[in-house]
């Protein structure tokens, strides 16, 4: 029987492509890794990732497969909520520069399969887009519809000289 | 192939194209969350959705300690907030600054030329000009400043608050405002204030009048005021006799102070040769102590926290706060040059601290500059090595100060109980989230062990250290 890590497992996308790859890659994903445990038999059975599309799941695994020997986070790294947008590794940097709906594909796919990390590198890049950019320059960025009627962002915008006060 | 296993959990088609609206809430929150505290209030801005995803980090970043001024347009806006519930909830200290009214004071007792007078009418009418006094109608004639306190304290006792830390603090003396967080917790520090100067416009005119407000506001709603701290020579005498000019009855003090867990006396007044205590070179009636001690015990029964200048009087100090509880010291402006002129002995302070030895857990010297030795690094000497203290905290000048604490500790038995006592303390990094470079704070650390001159001569002075020897010959700075 193969060493745990030389075991792989079976994905399978949500256009029902097949991937294959190292059970210690796709063990990145805490919701893989539940489900091997579940099945007892890893690489027996495909292992559905319904809400990812196959290029998406690539993309994933590519990220899984360079950190596959990071060491797992500690309590302390989850407890500092507020970390600073900069501090992106050169990797992860290059590897987030995608277009836009394959970055939010990947934040969504990150958060669906439990991957923290790259859940974190993914809110930080888009925190770094909307880094010091006024709210219609961010609209723009996102194609976003300003939805507020006058009043309403009246209101905002004196709770927020409140907020600037404190 | 085998039949694909079912997901354990379903969630939104990904068949759509996605953008920034299609995160759910809190994938939304998480992206704010690695913003800047600046871009959340733009991100309020966006969209309904976004805004409604950032609230909570918005409410917690900005509205847990409120600082307002003790103007109209600073209270308005208190009370606009209090009255918005989910805002409201989130204060968890408040914070009320009297801009300029020391300003105003101090202007009056820099100039040297005249003897203070307590009678703020008096001190109101020569030391504030004509079209200030128009600008205050708002808050003096028709007591609005209450009105507004009231109101917003109202607010808070409505929205089913938890416990309040209220706090009452005087503007600098060059009018700026204390702000923010961490310079409040760093006791005097301030800096340039980021309000509109809309809120600089309309101060109060003298302190009594502005504690006379608060105090009533206090009592009228029923809400706690657990910290305080009073500008120089600070007239108690005259907060008593609010009752005549501001309508505060005597009760009205003693039931705002009972609760009290914190009390500031940081600016120094010293004694001169004629037995009056000055501050700034100008008289402060010799009445202000006696009057002051004879309420500081029924004033503040619940006190457990006390910061002090070492400018202050220490002796009377001591007589005044005999019968506290006090849990943490904090002593201010220590042993800078100078220090030899305030009239007690070297180790009034040591005395001081060692009166609460059995209930002290905390103390902090802030703005020390230990080059000259004197009373407070005898104090923090003893404290670290005889008190059982769960927090030692040690802030100095940056550009006086080079060494760490332990440097000063190295001696025979008197290194082994420090370091005995070091295992038991944090470690604290620079606490101050708005550093300037001004302030450092500094962690224990053991290494690069050295001691001074001055305090190998105050150890060899104190007897607890019967065995020990001097590392030098020097005297100590004022030649005894």
């Amino acid at each position: 029987m193969a060493s745990e890590g030389e075991q792989t497992v079976k994905l399978v996308s949500s256009d029902n492509v097949e991937i294959v790859t190292e059970r210690k890659v796709a063990e990145r994903s805490m919701l893989i890794k539940n489900m091997i445990e579940d099945l007892g038999a890893p690489g027996e059975e495909p292992i559905p990732i319904m809400n990812v599309s196959e290029a998406v799941l690539r993309k994933v695994l590519e990220w899984c497969t360079h950190h596959k020997n990071d060491p797992a986070p500690s309590q302390d790294d989850d407890a500092d909520s507020r970390k600073k947008t900069t501090d992106i590794e050169d990797w992860d940097q290059k590897f987030m520069q995608v277009d836009q709906e394959m970055l939010f594909e990947i934040i969504l796919a990150a958060n669906y399969m439990d991957i923290k990390a790259l859940l974190d590198v993914g809110c930080k890049t888009v925190a770094n887009m909307i880094k010091g950019k006024s709210p219609e320059e961010i609209r723009k960025t996102f194609n976003i519809q300003n939805d507020f009627t006058p009043e309403e962002e009246d209101q905002i915008r004196r709770e927020n000289e409140w907020a600037e006060d404190r | 192939m085998s039949e694909p296993l079912q997901p354990p959990e379903t969630s939104p088609d990904m068949a759509e194209k996605k953008t920034l609206l299609s995160f759910p809430p809190e994938l939304l929150e998480a992206v704010a969350e690695e913003a800047d505290p600046s871009d959340l209030l733009t991100l309020r801005l966006v969209s309904k959705s976004i805004s409604s995803a950032v609230d909570r980090l918005f409410l917690d970043e900005y509205f847990t300690h409120r600082n307002h001024l003790l103007t109209a347009d600073s209270l308005e806006d208190l009370v606009a907030i209090t009255a918005t519930p989910h805002m409201c909830k989130k204060i968890e200290k408040l914070t009320i600054t009297i801009p300029w009214l020391d300003n105003v004071f101090l202007k009056w007792s820099y100039s040297g030329t005249y003897t203070i007078s307590w009678d703020a009418r008096h001190t109101k009418r020569r030391a504030i000009s004509r079209s200030w006094e128009e600008q205050h109608e708002l808050l003096i004639k028709d007591e609005r400043g209450c009105a507004l306190l009231e109101e917003a304290f109202d607010n808070i006792a409505r929205t089913g608050h938890g416990p309040l830390s209220l706090m009452l603090t005087p503007g600098d003396e060059r009018g700026r405002r204390v702000h923010g967080k961490a310079r409040l917790d760093a006791g005097l520090d301030v800096r340039t204030s980021t309000a509109p100067k809309k809120y600089f416009d309309r101060p109060l005119v003298d302190i009594c009048q502005a504690v006379s407000l608060l105090l009533d506001a206090i009592d009228h709603t029923g809400i706690s005021l657990h910290d305080l701290q009073l500008p120089a020579g600070f007239p108690f005498q005259s907060v008593r006799e609010c009752s005549s000019r501001y309508g505060t009855p005597d009760y009205h003090i003693a039931a705002s102070f009972s609760s009290m867990k914190r009390l500031c006396l940081t600016q120094g007044i010293k004694r001169n040769a004629d037995e009056h205590w000055t501050h700034g070179g100008s008289w402060v009636p010799a009445n202000w102590i006696p009057r002051f001690k004879e309420h500081a015990a029924s004033w503040f029964p619940s006190l457990t926290t006390l910061c002090i200048s070492v400018h202050l009087p220490l002796p009377w100090l001591t007589e005044t706060f005999s019968s506290a509880m006090l849990r943490r010291i904090e002593v201010y402006d220590g042993d800078k040059s100078g220090m030899w002129r305030y009239g007690y002995e070297e180790w009034d302070l040591t005395r001081f601290v060692g009166k609460y030895q059995s209930t002290l857990a905390e103390f902090r010297v802030a703005n020390w500059d230990g080059r000259e030795g004197g009373p407070v690094t005898s104090a923090l000497a003893w404290a670290a090595a005889n008190l059982k203290l769960q927090q030692l905290e040690v802030q100095g000048w940056s550009h006086t100060f080079e060494g760490h604490l332990i440097d000063f500790i190295w001696y025979d038995n008197f290194e082994d109980e420090f370091c005995q006592l070091l295992e038991g303390l944090t470690e604290r990094d620079d606490i101050s989230d708005e550093d300037d470079g001004f302030y450092h704070h500094r962690s224990c650390s053991t290494s690069n062990v050295r001691i001074p001159d001055e305090l190998d001569y105050a150890i060899a002075r104190d007897p607890a250290y019967p065995g020990y020897k001097r590392s030098s010959g020097l005297k100590w700075p004022n030649g005894s």
